[in-house]
């Protein structure tokens, strides 16, 4: 009786998680007229099933132009963002010095700090530098706007690193960039496929800077789909093409590695009994 | 052990973050005493800014939504956690499936919504209706009270299966001796729960109830998807208002002064929590 008790509950758990990918899939393969009816249709039926709202998005919208640019924005900037918040945190991790602390609580302190506070004069500075809706700003913007959180991320991981491998470096007389990069990195190999994945997860799921900082050229996919529902009308089937598109790479991207990405969670956020 | 070298690969780093984020933050703050043609106002600004009731009304409604969303995430986390850690298997698969909320974009969540919450043609009035809770559909994103609930339903209904897969990683890191015992002392399920994982999870309680709030209060993307502030500005958190007023309107000196207040604000609390805390539990 338990056991069957539980074997519903978790089925009832995996509908109701689903569901809304679910819902939005139905959604995006229904032509628009049979999106406004009631009661609505909770499969799309084979007569009215159709792809036409696909090829609308991807031929009348510049979507896919718009897909591209978050892939590479984001795939470039978390390699940046990587790189930049490895080194400190190795520094912090596995070093003794008079300010450490400070360093520290001063990073848990940047975390808090709202973003929204960055964005006004940020726009302003790349407005006069004409940097605006560039690829490179946006680069830029991710790939340093996440050094403070991935690197105090970054530090449980590199307290797992053992000190002998580090005095080995030593004797075979490796700098301290040169430990990191030759020892560290390879060792870390697991950890660093995890933060690289929860750094692009979060950046690509960013809507703040890429609503504000790009609009054609380098325009975003989340900025992009908004567009969809306009001032009076509001077509539901292409708000659901538009999801299924921006969800796409980041729904293969975490079932493929989502080892690393539990592991990169459990581990960066410091989870434990 | 070299100090320059260290230090070198401590600050270079940051200097990046430095120049990138914290000098136009403080460039911000020079812009709040200021007006549109750069002349010193003093504090002019600040008195627009602590006049504006619709301030006001967004740092309320984050506040309501940041301690709700915390809290129903950490209960509803925490539940559902330890239920899926009674189920011998299927464990991955349960894993793999609460993943995916996560995966999806805040934005593309919040739009996708829009179509559940819909007054007329929405799926939640239907099962409302059919299964006889109300008889007539309600304006889940219409109504200022019903769109501040629908916002934060919404945000808790992706972000519950996040916590409970943390609260699932650590309740598997609780030995299982310490059920043995409890079993062997003739303890109910109940008792287990309280006096075994519900102290052992404490740690983990305070980082993610701590995680969620401090993700909470910047909410933003949520919002502006699934009603956009609406209606009549019910809501609107601190981050919209903020971003509206000063790049959307375009009245970027008030604006400046709208976030140096709202950095304040948290810098407040986060600190107060802190103290509250301890610091040794963040470490």
């Amino acid at each position: 009786m338990l056991r069957y008790l539980k074997f519903v509950g978790a089925i009832v758990l995996i509908s109701l998680a689903l569901f809304p990918l679910y819902w939005t899939f139905n959604y995006s393969v229904l032509p628009e007229k049979e999106t406004v009816r009631y009661p609505p249709h909770y499969y799309p039926p084979i007569d009215v099933f159709t792809v036409v709202n696909y090829r609308i998005a991807f031929t009348q919208y510049p979507i896919l132009r718009s897909l591209l640019n978050s892939i590479i924005i984001v795939a470039l900037a978390s390699v940046v963002t990587l790189f930049l918040s490895f080194l400190p945190a190795y520094v912090l991790a596995k070093h003794n010095f008079r300010l450490r602390d400070s360093v520290y609580y001063g990073i848990m302190a940047l975390l808090a700090v709202p973003w929204v506070s960055y964005t006004i004069p940020l726009y302003r500075v790349a407005n006069a530098v004409g940097l605006v809706d560039t690829h490179l700003l946006m680069i830029m913007l991710y790939g340093f706007s996440g050094i403070p959180l991935f690197t105090w991320i970054a530090i449980p991981f590199f307290r797992t690193l053992p000190d002998e491998l580090i005095d080995t470096g030593r004797i075979y007389g490796l700098s301290e960039f040169g430990i990191i990069w030759r020892i560290a990195v390879p060792v870390l190999r697991n950890a660093l496929v995890a933060l690289f994945l929860l750094r692009f997860v979060w950046a690509y799921g960013d809507l703040l800077y890429s609503l504000i900082f790009t609009f054609d050229q380098a325009k975003m996919i989340l900025p992009a789909i908004l567009e969809f529902p306009g001032l009076f009308e509001m077509p539901y089937a292409r708000m659901a093409v538009g999801g299924i598109v921006a969800i796409a790479p980041i729904l293969v991207l975490v079932m493929v590695f989502q080892k690393y990405i539990i592991s990169g969670l459990t581990q960066g956020l410091k989870i434990s009994v | 052990m070299k100090k320059s070298e260290l230090f070198f690969l401590l600050i270079f780093p940051f200097l990046f973050f430095i120049v990138s984020h914290l000098i136009p933050l403080f460039y911000g703050v020079a812009l709040s005493f200021t007006d549109p043609k750069g002349n010193f106002v003093g504090l002019q600004n600040y008195y627009t800014a602590v006049n504006d009731h619709r301030f006001w009304g967004g740092i309320r409604f984050t506040f309501i939504y940041a301690f709700s969303t915390a809290a129903l995430n950490l209960i509803l986390g925490l539940l559902i956690g330890t239920f899926i850690n009674q189920i011998r298997r299927g464990q991955g698969i349960l894993k793999s499936v609460f993943l995916i909320p996560w995966a999806i974009p805040l934005t593309v969540w919040g739009l996708e919504n829009r179509i559940i919450f819909s007054r007329d043609f929405g799926i939640l009035n239907n099962v409302l209706i059919d299964t006889g809770i109300t008889t007539t559909p309600l304006p889940w994103l219409g109504d200022p009270s019903l769109a501040t609930i629908s916002v934060i339903v919404s945000s808790v209904y992706r972000d519950m299966w996040f916590a409970a897969l943390l609260f699932l990683v650590a309740c598997q890191m609780i030995p299982q001796d310490f059920y043995d015992l409890a079993v062997i002392h003739g303890a109910s399920a109940l008792q287990t729960f309280r006096f075994i994982t519900l102290p052992l999870l404490r740690r983990t309680i305070i980082t993610v109830g701590t995680l969620l709030f401090i993700f909470a209060v910047q909410a933003f993307d949520i919002p502006y998807s699934l009603t956009y502030g609406g209606p009549a500005w019910a809501t609107h958190t601190t981050a919209m208002y903020i971003f509206r007023r000063s790049l959307h309107y375009g009245d970027y000196e008030v604006g400046t002064a709208l976030s140096s207040i709202w950095v304040l604000v948290i810098f407040g609390l986060v600190g107060t929590s802190f103290t509250f805390l301890g610091r040794k539990t963040m470490r």
